[in-house]
C-alpha cells in the first residue's frame, strides 16, 4: 500500500493539469487512469489501419493561456497560439463564410453574403470584446458560493458583481437583457443572413439539449465567443502529449490501465484511500476526481456512504449524451465545394435556424437528427502523421445523437446515423464516399462505454443555467464535496466545457488550500 | 375511515360503542364500557387487539440487509434469520423519525412495522440497493394476543412449536390450511405475541383463535386497556411522548434516540447509516434529555385531596398531556414535563413517563410533579424510576424449554 499526499483518478486533460499543479507544488502525486493511454478526451485513437483520430474533443479554442503559462507546457513541446483557428461556415451551393481573429477580413468574408452583416459583425464583436474581461474573470476563478457560506465568499459575488457594472449601465442592461434570449431571437437583432446566424449559432447549441429556440441559449454563445481565444497547433493530442510530459517532469506517478473501483472512507467520514479493481490500494488524504461527478458518488462509493441529499441532487444531474463522434479515413485530400487558398482545419455545416431546430426537434423524440449538424476538425491539415501520406483524417461531431433512442443504437440505427453524416457532408464536398477508406462512429452509448462518463456527455453535465451556476451541484460549486478530502476537477466542476484545463488548475488550487 | 379485516367481529362485539381513529382505521377504545376487564386479560389471560393499523412493509432482495441498516440505528446485517429487532430510525441530524420493528424472515426478507406511513421516507434510499419494497400495509392484517395465556391459545391454534419461539424471535406457521407468522413481540411489556395474516384469512384466524381462546379466559381487548400496559411497560408513544422529527414543527419538538432512552438500539460504530455523525458526537457530548420513569407518592397524594376533605380522584385511564417536572417543591425550577402516566392496577402505584434534563436524572431521586386539586395547583413528590415498572419473567422465559435453552 503506497502513501501519497494526492491522488488523482482519470487521467484526461483535467486530471493532468491537476496532477501537474500538485507536484509542482511539492505534493506526491498518484494519477490513475483506467483505460491504457493517457489524455482522455483529448488523446488520439487508432480507428482503423494507418489513421489516428484526433481528441474525441476537437475544439483547442478555449484552452486557458493562464494554466498553459502556469503550467509551462511550452517546455513540453506545446505550441499554442493567441487567436483562434479559423472557422469556415459551409453553404451547400459552394459559398462560404471565415470567421477568423481578424474582424476586418471576417467582415470582408460576409460581405460577399451580405453588406450590411459585415458592418453589423464588427459591432457585433466590439460587443463581445466589451464583455470578454468580464466573463473571463468568471470562467478563470472558482465560482461564488451561494448565499448561504462565509463572508468572504460574499465580497468575491459583490466584487464580481461590480465589474459587470464597470462594464458601463447600457452594456450591464444590455447583457441582462440578452442572456435569458434564445440565440435565434439576439443574432436575429443583429444580423439578416441565415448562413452567418447559423454558423455563429452553433457552439451556443453544441452538446446542450437545446435547439436555436431554446431559451438561454445567448449564454453560451457569449461564453463561446469570449473564451475561444486560442488554437493548439497539431491540435488537442498536442495538449495530452504535453501535459503527459510536463506530469512526468514534475514526478507524478501515473498508473494506465488502474480502474479506480472504490474510495474507502476513515471512520470520520473522510477520504481514507483508493482501492482498484486488482486490488491495490493506494492511501492519501486528498483524492482529486477529474471524471464525471455521476461516476464518482455513485461508482466509487457504497449507496451508504452517500447522503441521500447528496445523492438526490447527484441523480438530477442531466448528462445527457447527444453528441456523436465520426472519424473519417480518406485516401485523398478531402476537396471542398467551396474553394480556399489553403486547407482548412475548422469548418460548420447549418445553413439555418430552421434546420439547426429541426435537427433538435428528433431528440425530443427520442429520436437522432435526420439531417445532423456537423463540426468539422480535419487534423491532417497540421498533423500529418495521422495517416498515410497524402489521405487524410477528418474528424466530425455531430449531433443530435441522443445516448438514450427508441428502440436503441442496433446496427441499423448506427448505419442510417453514419450513412446521414456522411450524406450531409458530401453536400459540400466533392467526390467524398469515394475516397472514404475507414470509418468509425462514436454513439454517446459508445462514448460512455470508452471513456466510463455516465450518459456519455462530452462535458460531463450538461451546460444549462442551472447546472452552470453553483456547477455541478451547490455543495460541491467550489470543488470541495460533502466527503471530507475527496475534490472534483473534471468537467463537471466548472463552467466552460470543452478543452480549457481550468477545471484541473482550479480543483488542484482548491485541493492545496483546503485544511487536513 | 377504513375498516380492518377484523372490523365485523369488533363490531359485533363492541358493546360500549368506543371507538377511535387510528392510523385511519375504525380502532375499539373498549369493548366494555370500563377497559378493567380488558386491562386484567392482557395480565393475567389473554387479550385479543386488532393491530392491523400499522404500516406494514415488506422489503426484500439480495441487499436488503445493507438498505435496511442504512436507514434504521441497528445493524441488521447482524440480525439472525428468525430474530425481530426493535429500534428506531433517525434523519440526517439524528432525530427520531418512528420506531417500529425489523423481522428477518429470511436471508433476504423482512417485515418492517412503523406507526407512521413510511414508505416515501424509505424509499428514498433505494438508489444503488437491489431490493424491492413494498407497503403490505393494507394487505396484511395484524393481531396482538398478550398474557400469560397466550403461548397455550397459539399453541392449539398452529402447527409452531411454541416452547422454542424466544423473546424476540418469529416464525411462520399454518392454521388449517393458510399460513400466518407469529413475532413474540408486543406493546404490553408481558408474555404475547403478534400474529400476521394475509387479509383474506384474517377473519378464519380470528374466529379460531378465539374459539381456542375460550379454556383460557381469551377476551377481545381495546386501545384503552393496551394504553395502561404499555405506560407500565414503559414503551413510548409517538406523537405522545415523542414527535416525528419530520413532522415537528420547532426543533425542540425532535429527539434523538439518547434522548429517548433508546440509545440500547443504536449500533454506532459500523458502515455509514442515516445520523450516524450526528449520533456519534451526541454520544461524546451527551444527550439533552433522558426519559424517565416516575413513581408519584401515594401519601402525599392522599394528603393533597385530604386537606379539601376529599378521596384521592385518579382517573382509571391513561392519560397523555404535559405537566410540568420540577426540581423543588415550590415548583420555581423546572427539570422537564410528563407526557403520559397511568394508575398500574397490577402495581397500585400512580406512575408517569417524564422527559427530563439528563443532568437531573438519578434513579430513586425525588423531584415534583405538579397536580391540581380543587382547581389549585400544587405538587407532590415522585422517585424517579427505570421507565419499565412491570416486567413479569414470563415475557422472555421459554418453560416448555429443558436446560440450557430456558
Amino acid at each position: 500500500m503506497s502513501q501519497y499526499d494526492a491522488i488523482i483518478i482519470g487521467a484526461g486533460h483535467n486530471g493532468l493539469t491537476a496532477a501537474i499543479v500538485l507536484a509542482q507544488a511539492g505534493r506526491k502525486v498518484l494519477v490513475l487512469e483506467r483505460r491504457n493511454a493517457v489524455g482522455g478526451l483529448a488523446a488520439g485513437n487508432p480507428f482503423c489501419e494507418g489513421y489516428i483520430s484526433p481528441g474525441l474533443l476537437h475544439d483547442t479554442s478555449m484552452i486557458r493561456t493562464s494554466v498553459v503559462d502556469e503550467l509551462g507546457l511550452a517546455q513540453h513541446g506545446l505550441e499554442i497560439e493567441n487567436t483562434p483557428a479559423p472557422i469556415h461556415l459551409l453553404a451547400k451551393d459552394g459559398k462560404q463564410i471565415t470567421l477568423s481573429a481578424d474582424i476586418e477580413a471576417t467582415a470582408e468574408s460576409i460581405s460577399r453574403i451580405s453588406k450590411t452583416d459585415a458592418e453589423a459583425y464588427k459591432a457585433y464583436k466590439h460587443f463581445m470584446d466589451h464583455i470578454a474581461s468580464w466573463l473571463q474573470t468568471l470562467l478563470d476563478s472558482p465560482q461564488p458560493a451561494l448565499p448561504g457560506s462565509d463572508l468572504g465568499q460574499y465580497f468575491q459575488l459583490f466584487k464580481k458583481s461590480i465589474g459587470l457594472r464597470r462594464l458601463g449601465k447600457d452594456t450591464m442592461m444590455e447583457l441582462l437583457k440578452i442572456l435569458p434570449m434564445s440565440v435565434e431571437d439576439f443574432l436575429d437583432e443583429h444580423f439578416e443572413s441565415d448562413m452567418l446566424k447559423a454558423g455563429l449559432a452553433f457552439p451556443a447549441i453544441f452538446a446542450t439539449y437545446n435547439g436555436p429556440r431554446s431559451a438561454f441559449t445567448t449564454m453560451n454563445l457569449l461564453l463561446h465567443e469570449t473564451a475561444s481565444l486560442t488554437r493548439v497547433k497539431g491540435g488537442p493530442m498536442q495538449l495530452a502529449g504535453a501535459l503527459e510530459a510536463a506530469a512526468r517532469a514534475a514526478g507524478v506517478d501515473i498508473r494506465t490501465g488502474t480502474t479506480v473501483s472504490k474510495i474507502a472512507l476513515a471512520e470520520d467520514g473522510s477520504v481514507r484511500s483508493v482501492q482498484t479493481d486488482s486490488g491495490e490500494e493506494f492511501t492519501s488524504l486528498r483524492i482529486g476526481a477529474s471524471i464525471s461527478p455521476v461516476n464518482v458518488f455513485f461508482d466509487l462509493f457504497s449507496p451508504y456512504e452517500i447522503n441521500h441529499r447528496l445523492a438526490a441532487q447527484v441523480e438530477n444531474l442531466r448528462t445527457r449524451g447527444l453528441v456523436a463522434k465520426v472519424n473519417l479515413a480518406l485516401n485523398k485530400s478531402l476537396d471542398w465545394k467551396a474553394s480556399f487558398e489553403q486547407p482548412i482545419e475548422y469548418a460548420r455545416t447549418a445553413s439555418s435556424f430552421t434546420e439547426m431546430e429541426k435537427a433538435f426537434d428528433a431528440v425530443k423524440y427520442r429520436q437522432y437528427s435526420q439531417k445532423p449538424l456537423l463540426d468539422i476538425f480535419v487534423p491532417t491539415v497540421h498533423n500529418k502523421h495521422l495517416a498515410p501520406d497524402g489521405h487524410e483524417v477528418v474528424s466530425i461531431l455531430a449531433q443530435f445523437a441522443p445516448r438514450a433512442i427508441d428502440g436503441g443504437w442496433t446496427d441499423a440505427a448506427r448505419k442510417e446515423f453514419l450513412e446521414s453524416v456522411i450524406e450531409t457532408l458530401a453536400e459540400y464536398c466533392l467526390d467524398l464516399p469515394a475516397s472514404i477508406v475507414g470509418s468509425e462512429l462514436l454513439t454517446p452509448q459508445d462514448i460512455e462505454a470508452r471513456y466510463n462518463i455516465r450518459g456519455g456527455h462530452l462535458h460531463h453535465v450538461e451546460h444549462a443555467i442551472d447546472q452552470l451556476i453553483g456547477r455541478p451541484i451547490g455543495s460541491c460549486a467550489q470543488f470541495a464535496t460533502p466527503i471530507s478530502g475527496l475534490f472534483l476537477c473534471g468537467s463537471g466542476s466548472h463552467p466552460g466545457g470543452g478543452l480549457t484545463c481550468m477545471p484541473g488548475f482550479l480543483g488542484a488550487q482548491a485541493m492545496l488550500s483546503g485544511k487536513d | 375511515m377504513q375498516k380492518t379485516p377484523f372490523f365485523p367481529r369488533m363490531m359485533s362485539l363492541c358493546e360500549s360503542m368506543h371507538w377511535k381513529e387510528w392510523a385511519g382505521y375504525h380502532a375499539v377504545s373498549s369493548y366494555q364500557f370500563y377497559h378493567d376487564q380488558e386491562y386484567f386479560a392482557f395480565r393475567n389471560s389473554a387479550g385479543l387487539l386488532d393491530v392491523t393499523p400499522l404500516f406494514k412493509y415488506r422489503v426484500e432482495g439480495p441487499d436488503a440487509a445493507d438498505y435496511l441498516s442504512h436507514i434504521m440505528v441497528r445493524n441488521i446485517r447482524k440480525l439472525k434469520v428468525g430474530r425481530v429487532a426493535y429500534l428506531c430510525w433517525c434523519d440526517d441530524d439524528g432525530k427520531v423519525i418512528d420506531d417500529g420493528t425489523v423481522m428477518r424472515r429470511s436471508e433476504t426478507s423482512f417485515f418492517v412495522t412503523s406507526a407512521d406511513p413510511s414508505y416515501a421516507w424509505f424509499s428514498r434510499f433505494r438508489r444503488g440497493y437491489d431490493v424491492e419494497l413494498e407497503d403490505v400495509s393494507d394487505k396484511v392484517a395484524g393481531l396482538a394476543l398478550q398474557g400469560p395465556t397466550s403461548r397455550d391459545i397459539l399453541r392449539q391454534t398452529c402447527d409452531a412449536d411454541m416452547d422454542q419461539l424466544k423473546f424476540f424471535q418469529t416464525v411462520s406457521a399454518n392454521v388449517d390450511g393458510y399460513s400466518i407468522w407469529i413475532s413474540r413481540t408486543g406493546y404490553t411489556g408481558d408474555l404475547g405475541y403478534e400474529i400476521w395474516v394475509e387479509n383474506a384469512h384474517a377473519l378464519k384466524l380470528w374466529d379460531a383463535l378465539m374459539a381456542n381462546g375460550r379454556n383460557y379466559a381469551i377476551r377481545p381487548a381495546g386501545l384503552d386497556a393496551l394504553d395502561v400496559t404499555r405506560v407500565e411497560a414503559g414503551l413510548i408513544l409517538k406523537n405522545v411522548d415523542y414527535y416525528n422529527s419530520l413532522h415537528a414543527l420547532i426543533e425542540d419538538r425532535k429527539s434523538s434516540p439518547y434522548e429517548l432512552s433508546l440509545g440500547w438500539t443504536v449500533h454506532l460504530n459500523r458502515a455509514p447509516f442515516n445520523g450516524q455523525q450526528a449520533l456519534k458526537a451526541e454520544k461524546a457530548s451527551g444527550s439533552q434529555w433522558t426519559i424517565a420513569g416516575l413513581d408519584i407518592d401515594w401519601p402525599e397524594t392522599e394528603a393533597l385531596y385530604a386537606k379539601h376533605g376529599l378521596p384521592p380522584e385518579i382517573s382509571t385511564m391513561a392519560w397523555r398531556k404535559s405537566i410540568p417536572i420540577y426540581f423543588d417543591r415550590d415548583g420555581a425550577q423546572q427539570i422537564g414535563y410528563a407526557t403520559s402516566g397511568t394508575w398500574s392496577p397490577i402495581l397500585k402505584k400512580n406512575i408517569a413517563l417524564a422527559t427530563l434534563q439528563t443532568d437531573y436524572v438519578d434513579l430513586g431521586s425525588e423531584v415534583y410533579i405538579e397536580m391540581t386539586v380543587e382547581h389549585k395547583r400544587q405538587t407532590v413528590a415522585a422517585i424517579l424510576h427505570k421507565p419499565q415498572f412491570y416486567d413479569p419473567e414470563r415475557k422472555k422465559s421459554n418453560p416448555g424449554l429443558v436446560g440450557n435453552d430456558k
